[in-house]
């Protein structure tokens, strides 16, 4: 963020603005970003908002999105609509109808809880002890 | 008054009639029946049958597609006629026995007439937690080390046992008083476990002197000798293993139920394999075991039954009579103590002809129905059998036979299981989690749908069954060999030094570790509450990885280990050799300190796909006595320490392409 300032602009700009009427706003240089760069001015043309909002990955009671493996669980589970990873645009149209169901079970590990009082060792469904 | 959950049936009201229902089962399976919804009795017929368990008793890898519950309904049917019973299914994997007792008193609120427990095979670290050199709780450690200091190793064993007698006891006299309360019977199902086919490899503990050095020098020659059929030799061996592990060492009892084996005295063998289940126990045990009901166990069982007046099944006797052999297996068997079809048609017969005696009816006994599955379900439950085997057994001699028979055994079912086994493979070759791997996708909608039970959720390559499942199909005439050797190559081959970005393949990583297994068992469960190792470490003297290659270059090997010291100041040094594929290439001298060499590995030595790269370790020259002491004085003072020699360990194992 390079500096808080106040918002004075024809757009509505809910998204970015604090209720005090402050944002902090981090420009791009197409030199230092050219990719980002070129996607602002596509959002520009196409919208005539030449701003995007960043703000960090992840849904609800995650961490931050980590790695690309990170990033397919948060799209398979939440309501992102695409997912941009290096050279490639994943739409949800093309994510497989039945991740949101699979997910939670998969990502569900209930740990040991060895001395915790709750149900000892795994909850997981290998029969581990 | 307040009606509570069954288990994970919440009291509901359906047409205004009171119930309990579950949750919808999840997409890959959960622990639970899959019926929907219970309800109260509204009359005297059907008789309700109460049928609890574990994972024995929830038809683990067969369910939901035949269940135990669902083989007794049947057979008490067939025998009892069509309206006079039902069961109803509350066993559940991975029971203890606090949700036991929970479950039998709330399920008094849909009236059963009979209770049929199917329990024991989980009285072990489940119930146990505390008494482990492991239990987070510097206080449960300090408790252990005062039982290890004043009686040895019997210590943790008799506080491991008493307080599971008393937990037991307890749930199974609060049973009783239950079903007096309401004046039902119990009938109470002893288990039997695999005690042909399912084994338990263990180290032994620090032994006196040099003790554990000379237990692995036998170990070798016994070994070797099995392999040659010399059974008298081997069982020679073992009686100088016995002497230095107190007959206190699974292994030990492993190789002397082979010997029995080869020598033809079966009794001697199923002898020998009820000492290595009873020496198997968590407190003084280092590698993963599996569930499998110990003698302590069934006699805790065979006691209740006897004080309370349950009726009792005792699982051996009836696999004995049935097959004629002291030594059941894989006929009725498909891993360490989860049925086969024929093995639950068996158990549930002879429940169905106790709980026909007990309801006072007329019946008759037929030709009880065999179990009604598919042969897909079949097929897909042997295949379970075999990714179970592949991620839970450790054997003294091959493994593969066994994974290959479960292979082989699931295409006999169903050939078109097939493609459920490629579409695995493409999945554990995958960089990332099968969960969003195609080969999934294809699966899950295949009529061979495999679910968590059957082990998808892995973190690594699984060489052995992939190597299993790859001869079995070319033994049938289905080359995959150039398929598997390229989903391996794509992903997982050793990559080349000084290209950008990589600097070689750390094969100390998932999804490299050839035997996963081959690691203290609490850093194979991942307990949320013990903070993960940076290192890989080794209680046995050999530790192996998967090296995947196209073998047209050498590989360039550059481990990072170590001989870690057992007592504080001890020196260690020795020579690390080093195999592919079982041959030695080369060796490293290493000490106690880290450090790092490097080996090149001709191509010559290297196979295209899947190599076993192998730390052949020098075994720790320290006095196992006061190695033991240090562990004691670890425990004392609420650090975690370690029973085992710990023979090497490694930091990272960087392999790359020259």
């Amino acid at each position: 963020m390079l500096e808080t300032c106040q918002v004075t602009s024809p757009l509505a700009l809910p998204a970015i603005t604090h209720v005090d009427g402050s944002a902090r706003p981090q420009t791009v240089s197409p030199a230092a970003a050219p990719r980002y760069a070129a996607l602002l001015e596509a959002f520009r043309r196409r919208t005539g908002c030449p701003m995007l909002v960043n703000t960090s990955f992840n849904v609800r009671g995650e961490p931050i999105v980590g790695s690309p493996v990170d990033a397919l669980f948060s799209l398979g589970s939440s309501g992102i609509d695409a997912l941009a990873l290096e050279d490639f645009l994943i739409d949800r149209e093309a994510v497989p109808a039945n991740w949101a169901e699979l997910f939670p079970a998969w990502r569900e590990r209930a740990r040991s809880g060895f001395a915790r009082g709750r149900s000892a060792v795994s909850e997981d469904l290998y029969t581990f002890v | 008054m307040k009606r509570e959950p069954i288990s994970i049936w919440q009291p509901a009201e359906i047409d205004g009639e009171p119930a309990f229902v579950r949750p919808d089962p999840l997409p890959l399976g959960d622990h639970y029946a899959a019926v929907k919804v219970l309800r109260p009795k509204r009359s005297e017929l059907p008789l309700r049958v109460g049928f609890f368990g574990e994972s024995v008793a929830a038809g683990y890898l067969y369910a939901p597609h035949l269940t135990p519950a669902r083989v007794l309904e049947a057979q008490l049917r067939a025998a009892g006629g069509d309206d006079n019973f039902e069961v109803v299914d509350l066993a559940r994997t991975n029971e203890t026995l606090a949700s036991l007792a929970e479950t039998v008193r709330t399920s008094l609120q849909i009236n059963p007439d009979v209770l049929v427990l199917w329990i024991g095979n989980n009285w072990n670290l489940l119930e146990t937690p505390e008494v482990s050199p492991y239990a987070p709780s510097a206080e449960a450690r300090r408790r252990y080390a005062q039982a290890l200091r004043e009686e040895g190793t019997d210590g943790p064993l008799r506080l491991a046992t008493e307080t599971l007698r008393e937990k037991a006891e307890a749930t199974l006299d609060f049973v009783a008083l239950i079903a007096r309360a309401v004046q039902i019977p119990v009938v109470v199902v002893i288990p039997e476990v695999n005690l042909a086919d399912w084994e338990d490899r263990q180290p032994p503990v620090w032994l006196p002197g040099n003790g554990n050095g000379r237990w692995h020098d036998l170990y070798a020659e016994a070994a070797g000798r099995l392999e040659r059929r010399d059974y008298d030799g081997a069982l020679a061996a073992t009686v100088s293993m016995l002497k230095l592990d107190a007959e206190k060492c699974a292994a030990t009892w492993r190789l002397r139920v082979r010997c029995f084996e080869g020598l033809g005295d079966l009794d001697r063998a199923a002898r020998a394999a009820r000492s290595e289940i009873d020496a198997a126990a968590y407190p003084v045990q280092a590698f993963l075991g599996a569930p499998r009901a110990t003698t302590a166990v069934r006699e805790i069982l065979r006691g209740a039954a006897r004080r309370h007046g349950f009726s009792a099944i005792d699982l051996r006797k009836v696999f004995a009579e049935a097959t004629g052999s002291p030594l059941p297996g894989r006929r009725l068997f498909l891993d360490y103590c989860h049925l086969t079809s024929e093995g639950i048609q068996l158990a549930m017969a002879t429940v169905a002809a106790e709980v026909l005696n007990l309801s006072g009816m007329p019946f008759s006994i037929p030709a009880l129905p065999a179990p009604e599955i598919s042969p897909e379900a079949e097929a897909t439950a042997r295949l379970g059998a075999a990714v179970h085997t592949a991620h839970r057994l450790l054997t003294v001699g091959p493994k593969r036979p066994i994974l290959e028979h479960w292979c082989q055994a699931a295409l006999d079912a169903s050939p078109g299981i097939e493609e459920a086994m490629l579409d695995l493979i493409e999945a554990r070759c995958a960089p990332c989690p099968a969960v969003l791997t195609a080969a999934q996708q294809r699966n899950l909608a295949s009529p061979y749908r495999l679910l968590l039970q059957h082990g998808w959720r892995w973190d690594h390559l699984d060489a052995e069954l992939i190597e299993a499942i790859e001869a079995v199909l070319e033994r049938r005439g289905r080359p995959a060999g150039e398929r598997i050797a390229r989903l391996l190559l794509e992903h997982h081959a050793v990559s080349d030094e000084g290209r950008k970005g990589e600097e070689g393949t750390d094969l100390t990583e998932p999804p490299c570790l050839w035997e996963p297994l081959e690691r203290f068992y609490p850093e194979v469960m991942r307990f949320a509450d013990l903070s993960e190792r940076a290192t890989f470490r080794s209680p046995w003297p050999e530790s192996s990885f998967c090296l995947v290659c196209a073998a047209e270059r050498d590989v360039e090997i550059e481990p990072t280990l170590r001989l870690p010291a057992a007592v504080p100041g001890e020196s260690r040094q020795g020579r690390v050799r080093i195999a592919v594929n079982g041959e030695e290439v080369g060796g490293m001298d290493a000490t106690e300190r880290w450090s790092r060499s490097s080996l090149l590995v001709p191509r010559s030595s290297l196979k295209p796909g899947l190599n076993r790269l192998s730390l052949r370790w020098p075994a720790p020259e320290t006095d196992g006595g006061a190695a033991l002491q240090a562990a004691v004085e670890r425990l004392e003072l609420g650090i975690a320490g370690d029973l085992h020699p710990v023979f090497g360990e490694v930091f990272s194992l960087v392999a790359r392409r020259r």
